[in-house]
């Protein structure tokens, strides 16, 4: 605070790339703090930090204001190892600071700047740049993670993990451990964008590998389902910020696990789709994880003591509404599934509708024994009703329709 | 570094060194070893994904200063080995870098391969126009140069070798994506980054070939409607590659410009808007295309121009309006459009007779009536394209020098020349006319299209209208209107004329050939061409025409005479051959104008002999008379003028006349007795078939079964012909006729310039003429040449030469004609003197008859018949003085015996006494010439026979002997 802003600018004009983005770093910081604390008021603070980061961190603008020539990628890396390097050092003001920071670097207007933002991820994430993770999951719990941002996120760092370079993933076992929020929160993203119903499939498989892994943190990392949860937001977001609403993963990772079998039996049925690059056989992965997810269902419903987390927050795991929209896809698998002439077909995808349906009725059950389920359960109920005969389905409502 | 992650294992503490490392060493902020950070960058793009767009931007540094190494190595000119130091390091990190980038491609081509065919597509493009234009290779050197350089550079050729790998992974599944990039980068990179297209292509031809057309096609589609089309970036790449691509995949480029067209005129089916407002594009896309390269024009000209009907001409003239807005309005497409005709070098016939067709359809149920409109505006605007061009070439031709000029449609056309013709004789004018023009511009580099296309006018030609067509195309040619000087203007001509009579030649083979039938092609009548030829003469002749006052035509055939006479003498059709004599009449004796001027060599003079008296044969042998006495008046008119201006033609002639008709078949024809000839017949009869016939049973010899037909094997059995006599009406006349034109032959047509004399039909005869004809007959008659001579031996001579008088004898009584040749010769004498030999051997055998009559006392009338005509001929040629001369009205009366007495003392012995000679003969005022009868008077010796004679049988002979022995009294007084 002892320099003006003026000031800085001029040094900072004459300071050479990288070092120029690390001091505005420093002062966006400062900045930061004493917003946090409140001793000064926030909207003309806010302006001239965005301009210094824009200006001297990203280099998107010259003095002037008019549009620079963009950095190029050797540039643009020395940048993610300053903010890395930042983000790990920084202490001054604890994560609520942090956090603001990381929000004034990637705010949800900047939507060119979500480049960098994915590669800074990834490099965290292979780095294992706890400080950087955690403000990411931040970040994305803010921004709701099955938004745009979100998925845009996810999309990149599944892109350069899972499908580039298959081998980088060894580095992310120990992710749920470094940074479970950003775990979870990626994990909720994911499932949403794989879950998504296209047109002809009912179900977009997603790569093995993520898969694998994903299926390896749920069952080694019961709780991680729940980070999201468990992390009391109102302490790491500065002064006045609002967090989304919490989603669990759950949800959505059932959903895979529930139409997984629907989605291969089709596609083993009908030739006309080219099974190259997936697995014309269910992968047996899809049991594990649907039975890592009903264990860390439980395991919340008993939880340790050593959690922090309210009874009130665990018993709101997953939405009715998210249970009642794996029931649409079946229906619907249902209806092109009478178009299927070959016997044989018919006898596999009956396998697979009751195989699907078990599971369903596994996970309704476990959720309300559990208690993990909220919002309108008559409506799943009447909903289940359009489901063909399944007999543990049946038991499962049967049961709970009475209580 | 900072240690205050809570958590940190060791990995990522490399991760994070290789990192820093990585990025000292590519900001040079820190020297390092290039290999040892080579390797750390790969360490980190295969460990930190995020890295990757910054070591594959570093791996760009990589590559430009191996390149450049390699170029300025070139350019230095070092040495092999000093170099090999330097660049080994590098070469390896590239290998490295090769073999890394590869395994990713691999691993998961769909991921990795846009992201490094990206980048090495841009990379390459960066190289070749960073580094164009050095290391020996000129801004302007061939796509092959810098092929060869770029591809012994190992950073280049490994880059093509990436850059093939993506693309090969990519072809199958996202092939738009992948042109696309190759077009944008040659787009910014060209002309440097043709090389790298022209390999790429050359791997993939089908697939960038029909990319690379769609790509530039949209491209052309958003950018062309401007004003300018040339603004549409894309196209000139396109060109480009299509150009190389042309070299060894020219199949490919022509079947996707074919599809191209054909699907630019499938109708709209509402697929996708895009693609719609794509389709009106497409042709002058395609237009634009060949306007920029000959290749293409080539491939277009060869496929899509056989597509075009004049059928599908509505439909595109519904679009065209459409294309205008592409080149700035309908004249600068015009204009593309002639050029690019132009500038075909195949399929010019095709174009000219679908814009001929369009203009004026022959037929008119392919351009229905119903869009009158349309078909009107189609009309007008191939009429339009169709003079534009004739024009063009016209103002091509005539401002370079002749030959220099090379029009590739010409030559297209050129060579399907046959096409063209044929469009000489279409009843339509417009055809007409630009066949004309057309093969009139072509004759101006090569005559011999010129002179095909007369021909086949000549030959082909049925109305004043094709005459006029071939006059035109003769005359009408470029270097002859226009040149100024006299000289010119007859050296013009004089090439017309060769021009001309070359055609002729030519079509007088081809018609020789049609008659021998050697084509069953569709011949045109043989009379055509000769009927063409009278009747261009005859215009010739009426002065009427300006262009054919040079006396055109008649020099040109005047050329052929030799080969015009050669037809005469072999053709069998007398109309053919009317026709024929008939063009050589007005060739070389209706025209008066010039004959002074040309000279007919004897060669050809005796070879137009023998030819018109081979015609006049078949005249005679003709049965309709008209034709009959039409061609022995032009045969007296040919030959009256022939024999006048040369004597061996006369005498060829005559010859020719007299041997034809007395010894050849045309004897026949002039009541000549032919012994009954016994021939084969023609039909289709073999002898053996036939004596099989005779015995079906046993053969027994003796038997009449065991008779066989006489024949010639193989040609069945003889059979006598009846002789087909003639009709002694039409012998007389045709001995007329003969006589006509012997005495044609013989007409003294002056030495000089009796021309007047020509024209009557009673010419003056020669003396020297009818001489050599008796000299002929005797040569033709007497089987001898000893005791030819005039003088009369003794009577007893006779038993020495009574053979030869015997065959004279026979001759005469079997060819008629003699007697009627012996007459013509009498009548101009004195040139019966000359056929002495003749009369004295009738005589002998005469006297030898008379004899042995005399013996059996019997009257015989053939006898008396001959022995009156002898005598006759006789009298007629002043042979016999009176008395004498009356023996014939004496003989009838008398006996045998008195008529041997009378034989031997009046006729032999006066005449052996008086040689027959021409010197008894004087001439008169009025040249003709006579035997004063005063001065040959005979002594009473020869006469005292006849008078004892006549005086022994007065009771018949009484008026004739007041007449012939007067009394004295009035002898004396004549004395």
């Amino acid at each position: 605070m002892s320099i003006s802003n003026s000031e800085l600018k001029h040094i900072l004009k004459e300071t050479e790339f990288p070092f120029c983005a690390r001091i505005a770093l420093g002062r966006v910081e400062e900045m930061c703090t004493t917003q946090n604390i409140g001793r000064t008021s926030g909207a003309k603070h806010v302006d001239i930090s965005m301009e210094i980061i824009s200006e001297f961190v990203f280099c998107e603008v010259d003095r002037r204001g008019s549009r620079k020539r963009r950095l190029n990628c050797i540039q643009e890396l020395q940048l993610l190892e300053v903010l890395c390097d930042f983000f790990t050092s920084s202490v001054i003001g604890g994560e609520a600071v942090r956090n603001m920071v990381f929000m004034s670097l990637f705010p949800p207007t900047h939507s060119d700047r979500s480049r960098l933002l994915i590669k800074l991820v990834s490099m965290a994430s292979s780095t294992k740049n706890v400080p950087v993770l955690t403000a990411t999951g931040m970040w994305m719990q803010k921004l709701g993670c099955t938004s745009k941002y979100s998925l845009d996120l996810a999309q990149g760092l599944v892109k350069d993990y899972f499908v580039l370079i298959p081998k980088a993933v060894s580095g992310l076992q120990d992710l749920p451990q470094l940074a479970p929020q950003f775990t979870a929160n990626f994990l909720t993203a994911v499932a949403e964008m794989y879950g998504v119903v296209e047109k002809r499939h009912i179900f977009s498989p997603p790569p093995d590998t993520l898969l694998e892994v994903i299926t390896q943190w749920v069952s080694d990392n019961p709780t991680l389902c729940l980070a999201a949860l468990m992390v009391n937001l109102q302490l790491a977001l500065p002064l006045g910020g609002v967090p989304m609403a919490a989603i669990t993963p759950f949800a959505g990772l059932f959903k895979w696990c529930i139409l997984a079998p629907l989605h291969y039996v089709s596609q083993t049925s009908t030739s006309d789709i080219p099974t190259s690059d997936c697995n014309s056989s269910e992968s047996p992965l899809y049991s594990r994880l649907h039975l890592a997810l009903l264990e860390s269902l439980l395991e919340c419903y008993a939880p340790s003591p050593g959690l922090h987390c309210a009874d009130a927050s665990a018993t709101e795991n997953i939405s009715a509404q998210h249970i009642a929209a794996i029931i649409e896809p079946i229906v619907r698998w249902l209806k092109d599934r009478t178009r299927m002439e070959n016997e044989s077909a018919r006898i596999r995808g009956e396998l697979a509708l009751h195989m699907a349906l078990d599971r369903l009725a596994q996970v309704i059950q476990v959720a309300l024994v559990t208690h993990s389920v909220y919002g309108n359960i008559q409506e799943l109920f009447s909903q289940l009703e359009m489901l063909p005969e399944n007999r543990l389905l049946q038991i499962v409502i049967n049961t709970h329709r009475n209580l | 570094m900072s240690g205050t992650g809570v958590i940190k294992a060791v990995p990522p503490q490399d991760l994070m060194r290789d990192l820093r490392t990585f990025v000292a060493g590519a900001t040079r902020r820190v020297k390092t070893n290039p290999l040892e950070l080579a390797r750390t960058a790969l360490s980190v793009l295969k460990t930190l994904p995020a890295a990757r767009d910054a070591v594959l931007e570093y791996f760009c540094t990589l590559f430009n200063s191996a390149v450049s190494k390699y170029v300025t190595q070139i350019e230095t000119d070092m040495c092999l080995d000093s170099s090999s130091s330097t660049s080994g390091h590098e070469d390896a990190t590239i290998v490295e870098i090769h073999v890394v980038l590869c395994n990713f491609v691999s691993s998961n081509p769909k991921a990795w391969a846009p992201i490094i065919s990206t980048w090495s597509l841009e990379l390459l493009g960066e190289l070749s126009s960073r580094y164009a234009g050095r290391a020996h290779v000129p801004l302007s050197a061939g796509l092959n140069e810098t092929l060869q350089l770029w591809m012994s550079c190992r950073a280049t050729r490994i880059l093509i070798d990436i850059t093939t790998q993506c693309l090969s992974c990519l072809m199958h599944s996202d092939t738009e994506s992948c042109i696309n990039a190759l077009l944008d980068t040659s787009v910014a990179h060209s002309p440097h980054f043709d090389w790298v297209v022209a390999h790429v292509g050359s791997c993939f031809p089908h697939t960038v070939i029909t990319r690379v057309l769609s790509c530039g096609l949209k491209d052309f589609s958003q950018h062309g409607s401007a004003d300018q089309s040339a603004k549409a970036p894309k196209l000139n790449s396109v060109v480009g590659i299509l150009g190389h691509l042309a070299g060894s995949h020219f199949a490919d480029i022509r079947s996707a410009l074919l599809e191209l067209f054909q699907w630019s005129l499938e109708p709209d089916k509402h697929e996708g808007d895009g693609e719609n407002a794509e389709r009106p594009a497409t042709v002058p896309f395609l237009l634009q295309l060949a306007s920029l390269s000959s290749t293409l024009l080539h491939a277009l000209s060869t496929d899509v121009l056989h597509t075009l009907t004049p059928s599908m001409l509505p439909k595109l003239a519904a679009l065209a309006p459409s294309w205008c807005d592409y080149f700035g309005g309908s004249q600068a497409l015009e204009d593309l459009i002639v050029h690019l005709a132009l500038g075909c070098e195949q399929g010019g016939t095709q174009i000219l007779k679908l814009l001929l067709d369009a203009a004026s359809p022959l037929d008119y149920s392919t351009t229905a009536a119903p869009d009158s409109s349309v078909s009107a505006s189609v009309k007008s605007t191939s009429r339009e394209i169709l003079e534009l061009l004739l024009q063009e070439i016209d103002h091509l031709l005539r401002s370079t020098m002749p030959g220099a000029c090379s029009i590739p449609l010409l030559c297209s056309i050129k060579q399907e020349v046959t096409v063209i013709q044929p469009l000489l004789l279409s009843g339509d004018p417009l055809h007409v006319q630009t066949a004309v023009r057309l093969l009139g511009l072509l004759g101006y580099h090569s005559t011999a299209v010129l002179v095909s296309s007369a021909a086949f006018l000549l030959q082909r030609a049925s109305t004043d209208g094709h005459l006029v067509a071939l006059v035109r195309l003769v005359t009408g040619g470029i270097c002859n209107s226009t040149s100024a000087s006299q000289l010119e203007q007859e050296n013009g001509c004089y090439y017309k004329t060769g021009c001309l009579a070359q055609a002729l030649e030519q079509a007088m083979r081809s018609n020789a050939g049609c008659v021998l039938g050697d084509e069953g092609a569709i011949q045109p009548p043989p009379e055509q061409l000769w009927h063409n030829v009278a009747h261009l003469l005859r215009w010739e002749h009426s002065g009427k025409a300006p262009s054919l006052r040079g006396g055109l035509i008649s020099r040109a055939v005047r050329c052929n005479l030799q080969e015009v006479s050669d037809r005469l003498c072999t053709v069998c059709d007398p109309n053919l051959a009317c026709d024929i004599a008939e063009v050589l009449d007005l060739t070389i004796v209706a025209d008066r104008s010039s004959h002074d001027v040309y000279t007919v060599n004897i060669q050809l003079t005796l070879l137009m002999a023998k030819a018109v008296v081979a015609y006049f044969f078949l005249c005679v042998s003709e049965k309709d008379d008209l034709v009959r006495f039409r061609g022995v008046r032009l045969c007296c008119h040919l030959l009256a003028h022939l024999s006048s201006h040369s004597p061996p033609a006369r005498s060829l002639a005559l010859r020719e006349l007299l041997e034809g008709s007395l010894f050849h078949s045309h004897s026949r024809l002039f009541g000549a007795k032919l012994p009954s000839q016994i021939r084969a017949p023609r039909e289709d009869v073999q002898l053996l078939h036939e004596n099989h016939k005779q015995g079906t049973s046993v053969m027994l010899a003796q038997r009449h079964s065991s008779v066989f037909h006489a024949g010639v094997i193989g040609h069945g059995p003889r059979k006598t012909l009846a002789n087909q006599s003639q009709e002694p009406d039409t012998v007389t006349h045709n001995t007329q006729l003969l006589i006509e034109v012997i005495k044609a032959c013989c007409s003294s047509g002056g030495t000089g310039s009796e021309t007047g004399s020509e024209q009557s039909p009673t010419h003056p005869v020669s003396l020297d003429a009818i001489t050599t004809v008796s000299l002929l007959l005797v040569e033709l008659i007497s089987p001898d040449v000893m005791y030819n001579g005039l003088p009369w031996p003794e009577e007893e001579f006779c038993k020495v030469t009574v053979e030869r008088d015997l065959h004279i004898r026979r001759l005469f009584d079997d060819l008629p004609l003699i007697w009627h040749l012996m007459s013509l010769v009498a009548t101009y004498r004195p040139a019966l003197c000359y056929c002495s030999v003749l009369l004295r051997a009738l005589t002998a055998t005469l006297l030898a008859q008379w004899g042995s009559a005399a013996q059996r006392a019997q009257h015989n009338d053939r006898l008396l018949a001959t022995t009156t005509q002898v005598l006759e001929l006789m009298a007629l040629g002043q042979l016999l003085p009176p008395p004498l001369s009356s023996l014939r009205d004496v003989i009838p009366h008398l006996k045998p015996q008195e008529v041997v007495q009378l034989i031997r003392d009046c006729v032999w012995n006066y005449l052996r006494d008086h040689v027959p000679s021409p010197a008894l003969f004087a001439r008169d005022e009025n040249g003709l010439m006579w035997r004063d009868a005063t001065l040959a008077h005979p002594e009473p010796q020869y006469t005292d026979t006849l008078r004892s004679t006549m005086q022994n049988n007065i009771q018949h002979l009484g008026t004739l002997y007041s007449q012939l022995f007067p009394p004295m009294s009035s002898k004396c007084q004549n004395e």
